[in-house]
Protein backbone atom coordinates (compact mmCIF):
# COMPACT_ATOMS: atom_id res chain seq x y z
CA UNK A 1 0.00 0.00 0.00
CA UNK A 2 2.47 2.42 1.28
CA UNK A 3 5.34 1.77 -1.84
CA UNK A 4 2.53 2.17 -4.58
CA UNK A 5 1.55 5.18 -3.48
CA UNK A 6 4.65 6.78 -3.05
CA UNK A 7 5.85 5.60 -6.83
CA UNK A 8 2.47 7.29 -7.82
CA UNK A 9 2.64 10.62 -6.32
CA UNK A 10 6.09 11.70 -5.90
CA UNK A 11 7.31 11.94 -9.75
CA UNK A 12 3.86 13.64 -10.44
CA UNK A 13 4.14 16.28 -7.35
CA UNK A 14 6.29 18.97 -9.73
CA UNK A 15 3.22 18.71 -12.60
CA UNK A 16 -0.02 17.57 -10.30
CA UNK A 17 -0.53 21.47 -9.60
CA UNK A 18 -0.44 22.20 -13.27
CA UNK A 19 -2.70 19.55 -14.02
CA UNK A 20 -5.17 20.32 -11.27
CA UNK A 21 -5.61 23.56 -12.74
CA UNK A 22 -6.05 22.73 -15.94
CA UNK A 23 -8.92 20.22 -15.51
CA UNK A 24 -9.93 23.22 -13.01
CA UNK A 25 -10.39 25.40 -16.05
CA UNK A 26 -11.57 23.22 -18.27
CA UNK A 27 -14.66 22.81 -16.02
CA UNK A 28 -14.96 26.16 -15.77
CA UNK A 29 -15.15 26.34 -19.59
CA UNK A 30 -17.94 23.70 -20.19
CA UNK A 31 -20.02 24.92 -17.22
CA UNK A 32 -19.45 28.89 -19.02
CA UNK A 33 -20.57 27.15 -22.31
CA UNK A 34 -23.36 25.53 -20.74
CA UNK A 35 -24.68 28.58 -18.86
CA UNK A 36 -24.21 30.53 -22.66
CA UNK A 37 -26.23 28.16 -24.45
CA UNK A 38 -28.89 27.96 -21.92
CA UNK A 39 -29.18 32.08 -21.85
CA UNK A 40 -28.56 32.32 -25.25
CA UNK A 41 -31.85 29.71 -26.18
CA UNK A 42 -33.91 31.58 -23.40
CA UNK A 43 -33.21 35.07 -25.79
CA UNK A 44 -34.12 33.32 -28.19
CA UNK A 45 -37.45 31.98 -27.30
CA UNK A 46 -38.47 35.65 -25.62
CA UNK A 47 -37.47 36.94 -28.99
CA UNK A 48 -40.21 34.55 -30.16
CA UNK A 49 -39.63 31.10 -31.58
CA UNK A 50 -41.60 32.40 -35.41
CA UNK A 51 -40.60 35.22 -36.08
CA UNK A 52 -40.88 37.82 -39.19
CA UNK A 53 -38.96 40.25 -40.74
CA UNK A 54 -39.19 43.02 -43.33
CA UNK A 55 -37.16 44.14 -45.89
CA UNK A 56 -37.83 46.95 -47.56
CA UNK A 57 -36.02 47.39 -51.44
CA UNK A 58 -34.83 50.51 -52.75
CA UNK A 59 -36.16 51.42 -55.78
CA UNK A 60 -32.79 50.83 -57.78
CA UNK A 61 -33.94 52.94 -60.67
CA UNK A 62 -35.45 55.95 -59.95
CA UNK A 63 -36.28 57.30 -63.50
CA UNK A 64 -38.83 54.16 -64.59
CA UNK A 65 -42.06 54.16 -62.75
CA UNK A 66 -42.93 51.49 -60.67
CA UNK A 67 -46.48 50.90 -62.14
CA UNK A 68 -49.14 48.60 -60.17
CA UNK A 69 -46.74 48.40 -57.46
CA UNK A 70 -46.91 48.92 -53.56
CA UNK A 71 -44.97 52.46 -51.91
CA UNK A 72 -43.37 52.27 -48.69
CA UNK A 73 -44.17 55.58 -47.39
CA UNK A 74 -40.82 56.88 -46.08
CA UNK A 75 -41.34 60.13 -43.53
CA UNK A 76 -39.76 57.83 -40.46
CA UNK A 77 -42.26 54.81 -40.74
CA UNK A 78 -39.97 52.04 -40.92
CA UNK A 79 -38.77 52.69 -36.65
CA UNK A 80 -39.36 49.46 -35.24
CA UNK A 81 -42.04 47.01 -36.46
CA UNK A 82 -44.40 49.07 -38.39
CA UNK A 83 -44.15 48.95 -42.14
CA UNK A 84 -46.53 51.35 -44.25
CA UNK A 85 -47.43 50.97 -47.76
CA UNK A 86 -49.67 52.78 -50.46
CA UNK A 87 -51.18 50.98 -52.98
CA UNK A 88 -51.37 52.54 -56.47
CA UNK A 89 -55.12 53.48 -55.72
CA UNK A 90 -54.05 55.66 -52.91
CA UNK A 91 -54.78 53.71 -49.74
CA UNK A 92 -52.27 53.02 -47.16
CA UNK A 93 -51.71 50.05 -45.38
CA UNK A 94 -50.08 49.19 -42.25
CA UNK A 95 -48.04 45.75 -41.63
CA UNK A 96 -46.69 44.82 -38.15
CA UNK A 97 -43.53 42.51 -38.08
CA UNK A 98 -41.13 41.72 -35.69
CA UNK A 99 -38.60 44.00 -37.24
CA UNK A 100 -38.44 46.13 -40.55
CA UNK A 101 -35.44 46.81 -41.84
CA UNK A 102 -35.40 50.26 -44.23
CA UNK A 103 -33.72 50.28 -48.03
CA UNK A 104 -30.42 51.46 -47.14
CA UNK A 105 -29.91 48.23 -44.12
CA UNK A 106 -26.59 46.55 -45.27
CA UNK A 107 -26.23 42.84 -46.18
CA UNK A 108 -24.09 42.87 -42.76
CA UNK A 109 -27.19 44.23 -40.70
CA UNK A 110 -29.85 41.60 -41.75
CA UNK A 111 -26.83 38.97 -40.67
CA UNK A 112 -26.58 40.36 -37.30
CA UNK A 113 -30.33 39.74 -36.74
CA UNK A 114 -29.99 36.28 -37.92
CA UNK A 115 -26.64 35.43 -36.48
CA UNK A 116 -28.45 34.69 -33.12
CA UNK A 117 -30.18 32.15 -35.14
CA UNK A 118 -26.45 30.29 -36.63
CA UNK A 119 -25.48 30.40 -32.56
CA UNK A 120 -29.14 28.51 -31.69
CA UNK A 121 -27.86 26.19 -34.67
CA UNK A 122 -24.38 25.48 -33.04
CA UNK A 123 -26.10 24.72 -30.25
CA UNK A 124 -28.05 21.97 -31.54
CA UNK A 125 -31.48 23.42 -32.19
CA UNK A 126 -33.04 23.40 -35.58
CA UNK A 127 -34.00 26.26 -37.42
CA UNK A 128 -35.47 27.67 -40.28
CA UNK A 129 -35.29 30.36 -42.21
CA UNK A 130 -37.23 31.31 -45.50
CA UNK A 131 -37.13 34.02 -47.52
CA UNK A 132 -40.38 35.37 -49.05
CA UNK A 133 -41.86 37.76 -51.78
CA UNK A 134 -43.41 38.83 -54.62
CA UNK A 135 -42.18 38.58 -57.94
CA UNK A 136 -43.87 41.98 -58.93
CA UNK A 137 -46.57 42.83 -60.64
CA UNK A 138 -47.86 42.54 -64.15
CA UNK A 139 -46.95 45.01 -66.17
CA UNK A 140 -43.43 45.47 -67.00
CA UNK A 141 -42.24 48.30 -69.23
CA UNK A 142 -39.59 45.76 -70.56
CA UNK B 1 -34.99 44.69 -74.09
CA UNK B 2 -33.67 45.86 -71.05
CA UNK B 3 -33.88 43.56 -67.96
CA UNK B 4 -35.85 45.15 -65.39
CA UNK B 5 -33.58 45.13 -62.49
CA UNK B 6 -36.40 46.20 -59.94
CA UNK B 7 -38.87 43.06 -60.97
CA UNK B 8 -37.84 41.38 -57.82
CA UNK B 9 -38.29 41.94 -54.33
CA UNK B 10 -34.45 40.97 -53.27
CA UNK B 11 -34.50 37.45 -51.70
CA UNK B 12 -32.03 35.79 -53.85
CA UNK B 13 -29.87 38.99 -53.13
CA UNK B 14 -30.64 38.69 -49.44
CA UNK B 15 -30.04 35.27 -49.20
CA UNK B 16 -27.16 34.69 -50.98
CA UNK B 17 -25.96 38.13 -51.98
CA UNK B 18 -23.05 39.04 -55.14
CA UNK B 19 -19.55 38.81 -55.20
CA UNK B 20 -17.85 41.18 -52.81
CA UNK B 21 -17.79 41.25 -49.22
CA UNK B 22 -20.07 43.53 -48.70
CA UNK B 23 -22.77 41.98 -51.11
CA UNK B 24 -22.60 38.44 -49.46
CA UNK B 25 -26.12 37.57 -48.74
CA UNK B 26 -26.89 35.37 -45.47
CA UNK B 27 -25.66 31.67 -46.80
CA UNK B 28 -22.01 32.46 -46.93
CA UNK B 29 -22.15 34.75 -43.55
CA UNK B 30 -23.93 32.36 -42.14
CA UNK B 31 -21.77 28.96 -43.45
CA UNK B 32 -18.19 31.43 -42.60
CA UNK B 33 -19.80 32.11 -38.63
CA UNK B 34 -20.21 28.37 -38.25
CA UNK B 35 -16.83 26.97 -39.35
CA UNK B 36 -15.48 30.13 -37.48
CA UNK B 37 -17.22 28.96 -34.39
CA UNK B 38 -16.23 25.34 -34.79
CA UNK B 39 -12.53 26.75 -35.17
CA UNK B 40 -13.01 28.46 -31.74
CA UNK B 41 -14.99 25.54 -30.17
CA UNK B 42 -12.29 22.37 -31.27
CA UNK B 43 -8.86 24.57 -30.46
CA UNK B 44 -10.39 25.18 -27.18
CA UNK B 45 -11.35 21.36 -26.88
CA UNK B 46 -15.04 21.72 -26.39
CA UNK B 47 -16.53 19.42 -28.60
CA UNK B 48 -15.62 17.61 -32.18
CA UNK B 49 -17.77 19.00 -35.03
CA UNK B 50 -18.96 17.03 -38.50
CA UNK B 51 -20.89 19.44 -41.13
CA UNK B 52 -23.44 17.84 -43.40
CA UNK B 53 -24.25 20.52 -46.61
CA UNK B 54 -27.77 19.48 -48.57
CA UNK B 55 -29.07 21.69 -51.17
CA UNK B 56 -32.71 20.82 -53.16
CA UNK B 57 -34.78 22.49 -55.22
CA UNK B 58 -38.71 21.78 -55.74
CA UNK B 59 -40.02 22.96 -59.05
CA UNK B 60 -43.30 22.36 -60.53
CA UNK B 61 -43.68 20.10 -57.29
CA UNK B 62 -40.67 18.22 -58.17
CA UNK B 63 -37.89 17.27 -55.49
CA UNK B 64 -34.52 17.84 -57.06
CA UNK B 65 -31.43 16.74 -55.52
CA UNK B 66 -28.58 19.46 -55.81
CA UNK B 67 -25.74 18.18 -53.83
CA UNK B 68 -23.53 16.41 -56.11
CA UNK B 69 -20.85 15.33 -53.88
CA UNK B 70 -20.47 11.56 -54.07
CA UNK B 71 -18.12 11.18 -51.33
CA UNK B 72 -18.48 11.18 -48.00
CA UNK B 73 -22.41 11.65 -47.40
CA UNK B 74 -22.30 15.08 -48.28
CA UNK B 75 -19.62 16.27 -45.49
CA UNK B 76 -18.05 19.49 -45.72
CA UNK B 77 -14.73 20.29 -43.99
CA UNK B 78 -14.52 24.02 -44.69
CA UNK B 79 -15.51 26.92 -45.51
CA UNK B 80 -14.14 26.92 -48.95
CA UNK B 81 -15.23 23.38 -49.53
CA UNK B 82 -19.03 24.84 -48.26
CA UNK B 83 -19.34 27.58 -50.41
CA UNK B 84 -17.84 25.36 -53.81
CA UNK B 85 -20.75 22.95 -52.95
CA UNK B 86 -23.08 25.93 -52.54
CA UNK B 87 -22.25 27.41 -55.87
CA UNK B 88 -21.80 23.98 -57.80
CA UNK B 89 -25.94 23.67 -56.75
CA UNK B 90 -26.95 27.25 -57.88
CA UNK B 91 -25.57 26.53 -61.16
CA UNK B 92 -27.54 23.54 -61.49
CA UNK B 93 -31.12 25.53 -60.42
CA UNK B 94 -33.73 25.92 -62.71
CA UNK B 95 -33.69 29.20 -63.58
CA UNK B 96 -36.21 30.29 -66.58
CA UNK B 97 -35.56 33.53 -68.62
CA UNK B 98 -38.56 34.73 -69.00
CA UNK B 99 -40.08 38.20 -70.04
CA UNK B 100 -40.18 38.98 -66.20
CA UNK B 101 -36.57 38.73 -64.27
CA UNK B 102 -33.63 36.59 -65.85
CA UNK B 103 -32.58 36.14 -61.49
CA UNK B 104 -36.34 35.73 -60.51
CA UNK B 105 -36.02 32.11 -59.24
CA UNK B 106 -38.84 30.05 -60.66
CA UNK B 107 -38.46 27.05 -58.07
CA UNK B 108 -38.17 26.98 -54.33
CA UNK B 109 -34.05 26.29 -52.95
CA UNK B 110 -33.90 24.89 -49.89
CA UNK B 111 -29.93 25.07 -48.02
CA UNK B 112 -29.77 22.96 -45.23
CA UNK B 113 -26.55 22.51 -42.89
CA UNK B 114 -26.53 20.04 -40.40
CA UNK B 115 -24.41 19.80 -37.66
CA UNK B 116 -23.12 17.46 -35.55
CA UNK B 117 -21.41 17.80 -32.25
CA UNK B 118 -19.76 15.33 -30.19
CA UNK B 119 -18.82 16.69 -26.58
CA UNK B 120 -15.80 14.72 -24.63
CA UNK B 121 -18.02 11.96 -23.47
CA UNK B 122 -18.94 11.35 -27.05
CA UNK B 123 -22.47 12.40 -26.81
CA UNK B 124 -23.97 13.72 -29.85
CA UNK B 125 -25.62 16.89 -30.27
CA UNK B 126 -27.45 17.60 -33.54
CA UNK B 127 -28.41 21.09 -35.14
CA UNK B 128 -29.82 21.88 -38.10
CA UNK B 129 -30.20 25.23 -40.08
CA UNK B 130 -32.16 25.09 -43.26
CA UNK B 131 -32.62 28.33 -45.42
CA UNK B 132 -35.31 28.38 -48.02
CA UNK B 133 -35.38 30.86 -50.76
CA UNK B 134 -38.82 30.88 -51.87
CA UNK B 135 -40.11 31.26 -55.77
CA UNK B 136 -42.12 34.48 -55.88
CA UNK B 137 -45.71 34.23 -55.64
CA UNK B 138 -46.99 35.95 -58.61
CA UNK B 139 -50.01 37.43 -60.18
CA UNK B 140 -51.37 35.05 -63.33
CA UNK B 141 -49.90 36.93 -66.63
CA UNK B 142 -51.89 35.98 -70.12
CA UNK B 143 -48.60 36.76 -72.11
CA UNK B 144 -46.93 34.17 -70.40
CA UNK B 145 -46.40 30.85 -71.96
CA UNK B 146 -48.49 27.60 -70.51
CA UNK B 147 -45.04 26.26 -69.11
CA UNK B 148 -44.53 29.53 -67.00
CA UNK B 149 -48.26 29.94 -65.71
CA UNK B 150 -47.97 25.94 -64.83
CA UNK B 151 -44.97 27.33 -63.07
CA UNK B 152 -46.24 30.01 -61.21
CA UNK B 153 -49.47 27.61 -60.60
CA UNK B 154 -47.35 24.98 -58.75
CA UNK B 155 -45.51 28.26 -56.62
CA UNK B 156 -48.56 29.74 -55.45
CA UNK B 157 -49.98 26.70 -54.21
CA UNK B 158 -46.89 25.44 -52.59
CA UNK B 159 -46.62 28.75 -50.74
CA UNK B 160 -50.34 28.73 -49.27
CA UNK B 161 -50.18 25.31 -48.21
CA UNK B 162 -46.75 26.35 -46.25
CA UNK B 163 -48.58 29.55 -45.01
CA UNK B 164 -50.97 27.15 -43.97
CA UNK B 165 -48.59 25.10 -42.36
CA UNK B 166 -47.06 27.94 -40.63
CA UNK B 167 -50.53 28.49 -39.38
CA UNK B 168 -51.24 25.62 -37.34
CA UNK B 169 -48.13 24.81 -35.87
CA UNK B 170 -48.54 29.07 -34.35
CA UNK B 171 -51.79 28.10 -33.15
CA UNK B 172 -50.32 24.90 -31.72
CA UNK B 173 -53.30 23.04 -33.70
CA UNK B 174 -53.57 19.49 -32.52
CA UNK B 175 -52.83 18.24 -36.34
CA UNK B 176 -50.16 19.88 -38.22
CA UNK B 177 -50.71 18.95 -42.55
CA UNK B 178 -47.75 18.51 -43.56
CA UNK B 179 -48.67 16.35 -46.57
CA UNK B 180 -50.14 18.99 -48.98
CA UNK B 181 -47.06 19.86 -50.95
CA UNK B 182 -43.56 19.21 -51.65
CA UNK B 183 -42.10 21.64 -49.98
CA UNK B 184 -43.97 21.34 -46.42
CA UNK B 185 -42.85 17.24 -47.06
CA UNK B 186 -39.39 18.01 -47.25
CA UNK B 187 -39.32 20.34 -44.29
CA UNK B 188 -41.47 18.33 -42.07
CA UNK B 189 -38.90 15.89 -40.74
CA UNK B 190 -36.41 19.24 -40.16
CA UNK B 191 -38.75 21.63 -38.73
CA UNK B 192 -38.85 22.29 -34.92
CA UNK B 193 -38.31 26.17 -35.00
CA UNK B 194 -39.87 28.09 -37.88
CA UNK B 195 -38.11 32.01 -38.76
CA UNK B 196 -40.03 33.93 -41.47
CA UNK B 197 -38.52 36.32 -43.60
Amino acid sequence: MCASYLIFFLPLLPIQGYINEVDLLKNQLYRAEALRSDMHNQLMELKGSIRVFCRVRPILDKSSSEDGAVYCLEKGQFVGRRVYLETSSGAIKAFTCNRVFPPGVSQNDIFVEISGLVKSAMDGKKVCIFAYGQTLVKHLPC
Amino acid sequence: MHICLWADTGKTFTMLGDDGDDAKGVIPRAVEEIFETIHIRESLGLAHHTVKIDMSEIYNEEVRNLSSMASNDNVVKTKTQALGALKEALSKRAVAKTSRNERSSRSHFIFRLSIYSYNEKMEMCEGALNIIDLAGSEAADSDATKEVQAEAKAINKSLLYLGTTIGQIERGAEFINFRNSQLTRELHVKIVKLILI
